[in-house]
C-alpha cells in the first residue's frame, strides 16, 4: 500500500503547489480578462457562423407543447419557445449543451451531439431529476457533472415525518447508507453506517456538516440512564432540512475527518421575497407494542416448583414456599394468588403533539427565514415522554453586489423523561415487566385480602416491581444546544471570490437520576480496596453533565471560470480550523433518607462519588479541489487535504512532517465520462444520460481518542487513600486510520428520464486501523492503543427510480434501493481477537467479517440420561471441572471431537451484518391527494437474542416465554426444550446458536397521504393541507422479539445484539398545515 | 375496464393473502407440540380405562381438583385389578371417607418423580404424609407398570399393587396389644405435655415478671422423653430399625442392670433401669431381616447383640421395620460402662482469678498421638495458690465400685503431687499423689464406689504450698471403670 500512496501524496503535493501558483496566476489574468471582453468578442464571431438549433420542448405528462420555455447556451445565447413549444437558438457549435428552463417545470440539459434538432419533454418541478442541483461543499452542482458517489434526499418540508430525527429520517432513502434506529425512544435516532464499517474502535459515523458547518456528532461520557444515548441530531429539527447530500466516497476535502462519508445537511432558506407563513399542527397516537408471550400464573407455578425441585430443595421445603399454599386464610394467600400481565402495566399508548411555524420572506437586501417548534412526544413506556422546542433564523443578506452575508441560528432545547433500558436488570421496568412472577401483585395487599395503595415491594424473588420504579424512579435528560454560522462571501469578481464561515457550538446535556429504594433490588458499591467504599445502595441518585463548545472557521478562496466553452475549471483552496473543548462531571450519590429525596446531594456524603473528564482538540485541514470539466462531458475532480491534529502523536513514520508537527496528506482524485454527450449516441433515443465515474481517494479518520497519544495519569484509590497512576501507554506514534477508497459508479437515465438508475462498485481499505493491542502482564495494563490492524469492506449499490404513471392528475413514482457490503478484517496484532458483550462473545479474525457470533452449535436435546452418557461426551464447566451431561440437557457439537466440549469448541454461529439494505419507496399523486410509502428491508443479518435467553434461560426464577412448556421432563421425552436446572451449572443457556435468530426484516416504514384543500385564497389563507401519517405499521419478520431493529451501542462489536431497549412501535399521525 | 377492475381485485386480494398470513412468529413456536403436555396429569390417569376405579376415587376423595391445579405432582396409580385386590384386604377403605382420602393420599406426591432418580432407590413423602420407598421399578412393593407418562403437571407411573397405608413404628408401638407391652407401657409413661409458646394464645403479661401469661389450654402438645431422648420413631421423614422386647425379655434385662441404677425410690429406679434397656433399640434406618447382623452398633455406642431365631415378630411400618423379640441379651459391660473426664473440661475453678496460669494444651505424646489436657501453674503472669482446685461433674455414675484411673502428664521441670477428691473438696477420697516426669500412662488411683445413680462433682486439688512448680496441676483425663460381676 506504502509504495503505492506515498508516491501518490508526493504528487499531489505538487500538484497542489502547481495548482496554487495557477490559481494566482488566474487571479491576474482576470484582471486582464476583464478589460478585454472576451465574451462580446465569441458572441459576435457566434452570430457571424450564425450556427442554428431548432427542437420542440413539451409537457412529459400531457405531451402538449410548453411556451414560454427558456432556452440557453451558457455565455452565449438564449431563447424562448412559442405556442407551439418550438424554439429557434443560435449555438456556437453542434457540441454545445443547451439548458432548458420554465417555471413550475424542471430544468433540463441537452447535449446536441451534432444534432440541429432536438425535442424533448419536461416533467414537473418535484420530478427527481439527473439535472437537479446536489448542495455539494463548495455550493450547488448539476448532478450530472458530478465525478463522485453522492445521493441526494429532498426532504419538501418532510411535513408528514415530523417526529423523525435526521438520522431516522435517511433510513432507506439512499443506497448504501444503511441506518438502524436505536430503539423506540422518541429522539433516539439511529446509527448510520455508510458502505458498512471502517473501523473497529474509532467511528463509523459519517461527517456531519449543516450548513457548510461540521456538526459535532460525537458523545461525551456516556449516560447515567442505562441503555441511554443522547442523540446530538436530534438537536435538528427535520422540519428546518431542506435536503441531504450524501458523499459516499472522494470527501478527501474533510481529510481525517471523512473516512466514513460525508453527510451534508441543508436548511431551508427562503428564495422568495413574499411573506409566506407556514403552520403545522400535528397530533398522533403511538401503539404500545405487543407483548412478548410469557407464562401465566398457573404455568409459572408448574415451571416454578420444577425449579425449586432442581434447586435442590426437598418436597416440603418447596410446599412450606407461601406461594404454594392455598389456603386462603394462609396470610398470604393474596399476596400470591394473582394473575398479573405486568407488561401490560408498563406499556402504555401515548399521545404526540407537535407545532411548527415557519415564516420567511424579505426584500432585495435580506431574506429570512424563522421557525419555531414544539413537540411533546409521548412514548410507549409509562411516565416516558419527550418535550422539544426548537428555533431556527436563517438569514441572507446582499450588504453589497460583492459582499454577501449568510447567518444560521439554532437553538434548541429537548426535555426527556426516560427509564433505565438494555442490560439493567435491577431497574429496567421492561426487563422487570418480562421476568416478574405473574402471580405477585402490583400493591400491597394484607391477609384479609384489602389493598393498599402503595407499591408492592421487592418480591419474594428479588426482583424489583417494575411498578415502583415507573412511579418512583426519574431519569430526566435535559439537552440544549445553540449552533450559529455566519458565512461572509466578498466576490472579487465574476469567476473569484472568497468565503469564511465563523461558527460557535455550545451544548449541555444534563442527566438527573433517581432511582427509589422502594420496590428496587439494591444493589452494592464497589470494595474497601477499590474505592474505600463498601456499602449496601438502596437508593441510586445521580447528576451529570456534560457540555461541548466548538469554534469553527473555514476560509477559502474560489475560483470558476469556463475559457472558450470548453474548459470549465472550479477550484477551492482553504482551510478549516476547528477548537473543541468538552468536559463531563458526574456526581453519584446512594441512599437518601427516604425516597422523597430524589437530588443527589441528599445521598449519604459518605458514599457519594464525583468524577468526570476533559478532552479538548484543536484540528487545521488545510484543502484544495479543483474540478475540471472538458466540453462538458469529461469531468475530473481532484481534491486533497493536509491535516494537523492535536489527536496526533509526534512520533509517526513516513509522514509529512512541518515543523515537528506530523501532518496527515490525503488527496483523491475522480473522474467521469458522461457518455452519452458523445457523439456517437445521438441516435441512441432512449438513453438520456449515462454517465460513468470513477474515483480514488484517500481520506482519515481522527476520532483515536483527543489524548491516547499522550501518557496520561488517572486518579486512583487505594484503601482509602487517593494518588496518580499512569493511565495508558502513550503512544507517540499514534496516527490517524488511514482509508483508501476506490469507487466505480455508473448513471443512467434512460426513457426520457423515466427510469433512474445508479450502480457503484467499492472498495474501501483501512490501514493504520486502531486496536487496542494486548500487553503482557508486566506493563501494568492490558492493552495499548496502535495503529495495526487493517480491514476491507467491499459493495455493490444499486438505486433504481421509476415514474410508472405520468399523467398531469395522475402521477406514480416509485424507488427501489440495495446494497451489500461486506468487510473482511485483514490485519490484526494476533490474527484474532475476542470481544464480549451482554455474554456474547464477538470473534474479529484476519480473514473474516469483523463482528462475528463466536459460540457454540447445537444439535438438539439428550432425550435421556442413558443417551448423553452413551454419547462419551463431558462438558467443562467454570473453574474446569468436567459434568457428564443428563437427560434434557443441551447437545452441543463437539467441534475438535475430543468429547470435551470447552472453549475450543466455539465456532461461529452468526453474522449481525446484513446481507442486504435498502428500502423501497413510492408515491403516488392524483389531484389533490398525494399517497406515498416508504419500505425498508434489511436481509440476512443475524440477532443475537439476549431478552430471549433471559427468558428461556430455565435456570432461575424468571419468568419465562410459554415456549418452556415443552421442557424435558422424563427419560425418552423427545422434544428440543432442555430441561430446568437452577443455576445452570453445565451451561445450557449458555451463549449458543439457540439464541442466534434471523433479523430480516421488510417493514412498512412510514405510509402518509395527504390532501391539499380546494382554497378560494380569500381571508388571508394560501393554502390548506392535511396529512395522515402511519408509522412502522406493518412488520414482517421471524425474530422473536419485540422488534428486529434496535442497536445497543455505536460500536461494531454490539450491532445486531437485543439488550431490550424499548422497541420500535407503531404510530399514527393526523395533521394540517396552513398556509397564509 | 372489467378486464383492468379484475386486476386491481386480483391485486388487493394478493396484499389482503399476504397480510392475514403473517401470523404472530411466537405462535406456531410456543404451541405445545407434544399432545401428552396439553393435558394434566388428571386427564392422564381419566385416559387409561384400566385406572377408572382409582379415578373414580380421586373424585371421591377431592383429589381431582388437586391434581387440576397448577402444582407438579406424580402419581402412582394402581390399576383396577390392584384396587381390587386391596380391597379383598380391607374392605373399609372404600367404605371409610378418612381412610379412603389416606388410602388415595398414598399413592400420590408433589414434585416429580421419575424412574430415573432412584439411585437405587428414594423416599418420596405422598399427600398423606406418608413416605414410601420408590426405586426405577418398584413402588413401595407394587411393581411399576407404566412409567413416566408426563403431562402438563405431573407425572404418572401405574402399579400393579395398592398400597395400603401403614402405620408408623410409634403408631405400631401404641397398637400393640399382645406382645411387648411393658415395653409399650414405659414408652408410653414417657409421655408429657408441652406448651409451645411460638404457636401458643397470649391472654395477658404477668405485671410482675413482664413475661407473657398464655392461655393454658392453647398450643399444647404431647411429647416423648424417650423419642426425644434416642431417635424420632414417629417422623415419616426417616427409617428406623426397632426393636421391642417382649415382658419377659424386657423384665430380665431390666432386672439385670437394676442394681446399678440405685435411687432413693424404687420406682426411680425402675425408669432408669427401663430407659437404659431401651434406648439402644431404636436403631436408624432400615435394616432388613435379610440383612439383619448378629450385632448392632446403637447410636449410645452400645452393642446390641441381635438372634434372628427371637424375632417372635416383624412388622414393616411406613417409617423402617420393627422385630418383636423374645430376647436380646445385652452384655451388662456394654451397658454400664467406664466414664472418662477430660481433664480439659473443667466446670469451675477454686478461684476465678487465675486464668493466667491455666492452660489448655494440645500436644502429641510419646507415640505421636495427639492429646489435650489441662496444666495448671505459676508462671510470669499469674501466681498460683496454695491447694488450687479444678473442679469438674462427673457425670451418670452408676451405682456401682469403679477403679479409678488418670492419665497426668508432666513435662514440667520438676515433678509434684496432685490429689483427686469426689463431692468434697479435700475429703481424702485418694491421697495426693506424685506425677512423675513424662508417664504417658494411666495411673491407677484405686477404688470408689458410688452407691447412687447419680452425678458428682469431681475436685482435682494441687499440692498445699505456694512455691511456683510445686503446687502445679496437670490432667489428661480421669477413667473410672466399673468392677462388674
Amino acid at each position: 500500500m506504502n509504495i503505492f500512496t506515498q508516491p501518490f501524496k508526493i504528487l499531489s503535493l505538487f500538484s497542489v503547489l502547481s495548482v496554487l501558483s495557477v490559481t494566482v496566476m488566474a487571479q491576474k489574468a482576470d484582471s486582464i480578462a476583464t478589460t478585454k471582453a472576451p465574451d462580446s468578442a465569441a458572441i459576435a464571431k457566434a452570430n457571424a457562423l450564425a450556427l442554428k438549433a431548432t427542437g420542440t420542448i413539451k409537457d412529459a405528462a400531457t405531451g402538449k407543447p410548453i411556451s414560454g420555455v427558456n432556452i440557453s447556451v451558457a455565455d452565449f445565447s438564449a431563447a424562448i419557445t412559442n405556442e407551439k413549444g418550438n424554439f429557434t437558438i443560435k449555438v456556437p457549435s453542434y457540441d454545445a449543451v443547451l439548458i432548458i428552463s420554465a417555471p413550475t417545470y424542471q430544468t433540463k440539459e441537452i447535449a446536441l451531439k451534432g444534432r440541429k434538432n432536438v425535442s424533448t419533454t419536461l416533467y414537473d418541478e418535484g420530478f427527481t431529476s439527473v439535472y437537479d442541483q446536489a448542495n455539494m461543499p463548495f455550493g450547488p452542482k448539476p448532478i450530472n457533472s458530478l465525478t463522485k458517489a453522492v445521493a441526494t434526499v429532498d426532504t419538501k418540508g418532510s411535513w408528514e415525518t415530523l417526529s423523525e430525527t435526521p438520522d431516522s429520517y435517511l433510513q432507506g432513502q439512499v443506497a448504501g447508507l444503511n441506518a438502524v434506529r436505536r430503539s423506540g425512544t422518541p429522539n433516539i435516532g439511529a446509527d448510520l453506517f455508510l458502505r458498512g464499517y471502517n473501523s473497529l474502535y474509532a467511528t463509523n459515523k459519517p461527517l456531519v456538516v449543516v450548513d457548510g458547518v461540521i456538526y459535532d456528532n460525537a458523545h461525551y461520557g456516556s449516560s447515567l440512564i442505562g441503555g441511554h444515548y443522547n442523540n446530538p441530531l436530534a438537536n435538528i429539527d427535520q422540519n428546518d432540512i431542506e435536503s441531504y447530500t450524501i458523499i459516499k466516497d472522494g470527501a478527501s476535502m474533510y481529510g481525517t475527518k471523512a473516512a466514513n462519508g460525508v453527510v451534508l445537511i441543508t436548511t431551508g432558506h427562503s428564495k422568495d421575497l413574499a411573506t409566506k407563513i407556514d403552520f403545522g399542527v400535528f397530533t398522533g397516537f403511538n401503539f404500545k407494542p405487543k407483548e412478548m408471550p410469557v407464562l401465566g400464573a398457573n404455568d409459572f407455578r408448574v415451571y416454578l416448583s420444577d425449579m425449586l425441585k432442581s434447586s435442590g430443595q426437598t418436597d416440603a421445603q418447596i410446599q412450606a414456599q407461601p406461594y404454594m399454599n392455598d389456603n386462603i386464610n394462609s396470610g398470604t394467600y393474596y399476596n400470591y394468588h394473582n394473575n398479573t400481565d405486568w407488561q401490560k402495566e408498563v406499556f402504555k399508548g401515548s399521545l404526540t403533539q407537535n407545532y411548527y411555524l415557519r415564516v420567511s420572506g424579505g426584500d432585495d437586501i435580506a431574506r429570512y427565514t424563522l421557525s419555531l417548534g414544539y413537540a411533546n412526544d409521548g412514548a410507549i413506556t409509562q411516565n416516558t415522554s419527550s418535550q422539544k422546542y426548537n428555533t431556527r433564523f436563517n438569514a441572507d443578506l446582499n450588504l453589497s453586489k460583492q459582499f454577501t452575508v449568510n447567518a444560521n441560528v439554532s437553538f434548541t432545547y429537548n426535555e426527556q423523561s426516560l427509564f433505565d433500558q438494555g442490560i439493567s436488570p435491577k431497574s429496567n421496568p421492561i426487563f422487570l415487566s418480562q421476568i416478574k412472577a405473574p402471580f405477585e401483585r402490583q400493591h400491597q395487599i394484607n391477609g384479609a385480602g384489602a389493598e393498599s395503595p402503595n407499591y408492592e415491594n421487592l418480591d419474594i424473588f428479588n426482583v424489583g416491581n417494575p411498578l415502583s420504579v415507573i412511579d418512583t424512579a426519574q431519569n430526566v435528560a435535559k439537552t440544549y444546544r445553540f449552533l450559529g454560522a455566519i458565512n461572509f462571501k466578498f466576490k472579487f469578481n465574476k469567476y473569484s471570490s472568497v468565503q469564511s464561515v465563523f461558527a460557535v457550538t455550545y451544548d449541555k446535556s444534563r442527566e438527573s437520576t433517581f432511582l427509589p429504594r422502594a420496590g428496587v433490588l439494591p444493589d452494592t458499591l464497589g470494595s474497601v480496596a477499590v474505592n474505600g467504599k463498601n456499602a449496601i445502595l438502596y437508593s441510586r441518585l445521580g447528576s451529570q453533565v456534560q457540555r461541548f463548545f466548538s469554534l469553527y472557521n473555514d476560509t477559502h478562496f474560489s475560483y470558476d471560470r469556463v475559457f472558450n466553452r470548453i474548459h470549465h475549471i472550479t477550484a477551492n483552496v482553504g482551510f478549516r480550523y476547528m477548537d473543541n473543548q468538552s468536559n463531563d462531571n458526574v456526581v453519584r450519590g446512594y441512599n437518601s433518607a427516604t425516597d422523597q429525596f430524589i437530588s443527589v446531594g441528599t445521598g449519604v456524603n459518605a458514599l457519594r462519588t464525583t468524577g468526570g473528564e476533559l478532552g479538548n482538540s484543536n484540528w487545521l485541514n488545510t484543502y484544495l479541489g479543483v474540478d475540471y470539466q472538458l466540453l462538458n462531458k469529461y469531468f475530473f475532480s481532484y481534491n486533497m487535504a493536509v491535516d494537523g491534529s492535536s489527536k496526533f502523536g509526534t512520533a509517526i513514520p513516513n509522514t509529512l512532517t512541518i515543523n515537528g508537527v506530523k501532518l496527515a496528506v490525503l488527496p483523491s482524485l475522480s473522474a467521469a465520462w458522461l457518455i452519452s454527450s458523445e457523439k456517437f449516441m445521438s441516435n441512441i433515443n432512449f438513453i438520456e444520460l449515462l454517465k460513468l465515474r470513477a474515483s480514488y481517494s484517500l481520506t482519515g479518520n481522527d476520532d483515536i481518542g483527543n489524548y491516547t497519544a499522550r501518557q496520561y495519569y488517572v486518579s486512583q484509590n487505594l484503601l482509602g487513600q487517593e494518588g496518580l497512576v499512569r493511565g495508558n501507554i502513550g503512544n507517540s506514534a499514534l496516527q490517524w486510520e488511514s482509508n483508501r477508497k476506490a469507487d466505480i459508479g455508473i448513471d443512467a437515465s434512460l426513457f426520457n428520464e423515466r427510469l433512474a438508475v445508479t450502480l457503484d462498485v467499492y472498495q474501501n481499505n483501512t490501514s493504520n486501523m486502531l486496536i487496542n493491542e494486548p500487553q503482557p502482564a508486566a506493563s501494568g495494563f492490558t492493552f495499548a492503543v496502535t495503529n495495526s490492524g487493517a480491514m476491507r469492506t467491499q459493495g455493490i449499490e444499486l438505486g433504481v427510480n421509476y415514474r410508472i404513471i405520468n399523467h398531469t392528475a395522475f402521477k406514480w413514482d416509485a424507488g427501489f434501493n440495495i446494497a451489500k457490503s461486506s468487510n473482511k478484517i485483514t490485519q490484526l496484532p494476533n490474527n484474532s481477537m475476542t470481544t464480549t458483550y451482554a455474554g456474547a462473545t464477538i470473534l474479529t479474525q484476519v480473514g473474516m467479517p469483523a463482528n462475528l457470533y463466536y459460540g457454540f452449535k447445537t444439535n438438539g436435546i439428550y432425550a435421556s440420561t442413558a443417551q448423553a452418557v452413551a454419547s462419551g461426551t463431558k462438558e467443562v464447566v467454570s473453574g474446569g471441572a468436567t459434568i457428564t451431561p443428563q437427560g434434557g440437557d443441551v447437545r452441543f457439537v463437539d467441534t475438535n471431537g475430543d468429547n470435551i466440549i470447552d472453549a475450543q469448541d466455539r465456532q461461529v454461529i452468526g453474522n449481525p451484518n446484513p446481507d442486504f439494505t435498502g428500502g423501497l419507496n413510492s408515491t403516488l399523486t392524483y389531484k389533490r391527494f398525494s399517497f406515498s410509502a416508504l419500505f425498508t428491508f434489511s436481509k440476512g443479518g443475524q440477532l443475537f437474542n439476549y431478552v430471549r435467553q433471559q427468558l428461556e434461560s430455565q435456570k432461575n426464577f424468571y419468568n419465562q416465554t410459554p415456549y418452556v412448556l415443552n421442557r424435558w421432563r422424563v427419560d425418552g421425552q423427545l422434544t428440543n426444550v432442555p430441561r430446568v436446572s437452577y443455576g445452570d451449572p453445565i451451561g445450557n443457556a449458555r451463549f449458543s446458536d439457540r439464541w442466534i435468530e434471523d433479523g430480516s426484516y421488510i417493514r412498512l416504514r412510514t405510509i402518509s397521504a395527504s390532501y391539499n384543500l380546494p382554497i378560494s385564497g380569500k381571508g388571508g389563507i394560501k393554502s390548506i393541507k392535511l396529512y395522515a401519517t402511519g408509522n412502522n405499521l406493518l412488520t414482517f419478520t421471524k425474530y422473536l422479539g419485540y422488534d428486529p431493529e434496535f442497536s445497543a451501542t455505536e460500536s461494531v462489536f454490539t450491532q445486531g445484539i437485543d439488550t431490550g431497549l424499548e422497541p420500535i412501535f407503531k404510530s399514527v399521525q393526523l395533521g394540517v398545515r396552513i398556509g397564509l | 375496464m372489467n378486464n383492468q377492475r379484475n386486476k386491481y381485485i386480483l391485486l388487493f386480494a394478493l396484499i389482503a393473502a399476504v397480510f392475514t398470513s403473517c401470523k404472530n412468529q411466537w405462535e406456531s413456536r410456543d404451541a405445545i407440540t407434544d399432545p401428552s403436555l396439553g393435558v394434566t396429569v388428571l386427564q392422564q390417569i381419566n385416559n387409561n380405562a384400566d385406572l377408572s376405579k382409582f379415578s373414580q376415587y380421586l373424585t371421591q376423595t377431592g383429589y381431582d381438583k388437586v391434581l387440576a391445579g397448577s402444582k407438579t405432582y406424580t402419581v402412582w396409580a394402581p390399576t383396577n385389578a390392584a384396587i381390587t385386590a386391596a380391597l379383598v384386604i380391607d374392605a373399609t377403605i372404600a367404605t371409610d371417607t378418612g381412610k379412603l382420602k389416606r388410602f388415595v393420599g398414598n399413592h400420590i406426591s408433589n414434585q416429580l418423580y421419575s424412574t430415573s432418580l432412584p439411585q437405587p432407590s428414594i423416599r418420596v413423602k405422598m399427600l398423606n404424609g406418608k413416605s414410601i420407598t420408590f426405586t426405577k421399578t418398584k413402588f413401595e412393593e407394587a411393581n411399576i407398570v407404566l412409567s413416566n407418562i408426563y403431562s402438563s403437571n405431573g407425572l404418572l407411573h401405574t402399579i400393579d399393587q395398592a398400597i395400603i397405608p401403614k402405620l408408623n413404628i410409634w403408631d405400631y408401638i401404641k397398637s400393640l396389644k399382645t406382645v411387648g407391652l411393658k415395653q409399650r407401657d414405659f414408652l408410653l409413661s414417657q409421655n408429657y405435655l408441652h406448651q409451645d409458646s411460638t404457636r401458643a394464645k397470649q391472654t395477658g403479661v404477668d405485671p410482675i415478671t413482664g413475661k407473657p401469661i398464655y392461655d393454658p389450654t392453647s398450643a399444647i402438645d404431647t411429647l416423648n422423653y424417650y423419642i426425644s431422648r434416642t431417635q424420632n420413631i414417629k417422623s415419616e421423614d426417616a427409617q428406623f430399625t426397632y426393636f421391642v422386647l417382649t415382658d419377659a425379655a424386657f423384665t430380665a434385662e431390666s432386672n439385670k442392670v437394676l442394681p446399678y441404677f440405685a435411687s432413693p425410690s424404687p420406682t426411680g429406679s425402675m425408669v432408669l433401669a427401663n430407659f437404659n434397656v431401651t434406648k439402644d433399640l431404636a436403631i436408624p434406618g432400615l435394616i432388613t431381616q435379610a440383612n439383619l447382623p448378629d450385632t448392632i452398633i446403637s447410636p449410645f455406642n452400645v452393642k446390641v447383640p441381635i438372634n434372628k431365631a427371637n424375632i417372635v415378630q416383624t412388622y414393616n411400618a411406613s417409617n423402617g421395620i420393627v422385630y418383636v423379640m423374645s430376647s436380646v441379651p445385652y452384655r451388662l459391660k456394654d451397658k454400664i460402662t467406664p466414664i472418662v473426664i477430660q481433664g480439659e473440661s473443667t466446670t469451675l475453678f477454686s478461684r476465678t482469678d487465675k486464668a493466667g496460669s491455666i492452660f489448655y494444651r494440645t500436644k502429641l505424646d510419646n507415640n505421636g498421638v495427639p492429646f489435650s489436657d489441662i496444666l495448671i501453674e505459676t508462671n510470669t503472669s499469674s501466681t498460683l495458690t496454695a491447694q488450687f482446685s479444678a473442679i469438674y461433674l462427673a457425670p451418670n455414675l452408676n451405682s456401682v465400685t469403679y477403679n479409678v484411673y488418670w492419665r497426668a502428664i508432666n513435662d514440667r521441670a520438676a515433678t509434684f503431687s496432685q490429689q483427686l477428691n469426689f463431692v468434697t473438696p479435700l475429703s481424702g477420697t485418694f491421697p495426693y499423689t506424685l506425677v512423675p516426669l513424662l508417664n504417658y500412662s494411666e495411673t491407677l488411683l484405686g477404688t470408689y464406689t458410688v452407691t447412687q445413680y447419680g452425678s458428682q462433682l469431681m475436685y482435682l486439688t494441687g499440692a498445699n504450698s505456694t512455691t511456683s512448680g510445686t503446687n502445679s496441676l496437670t490432667l489428661d483425663y480421669v477413667k473410672l471403670v466399673p468392677v462388674l460381676p
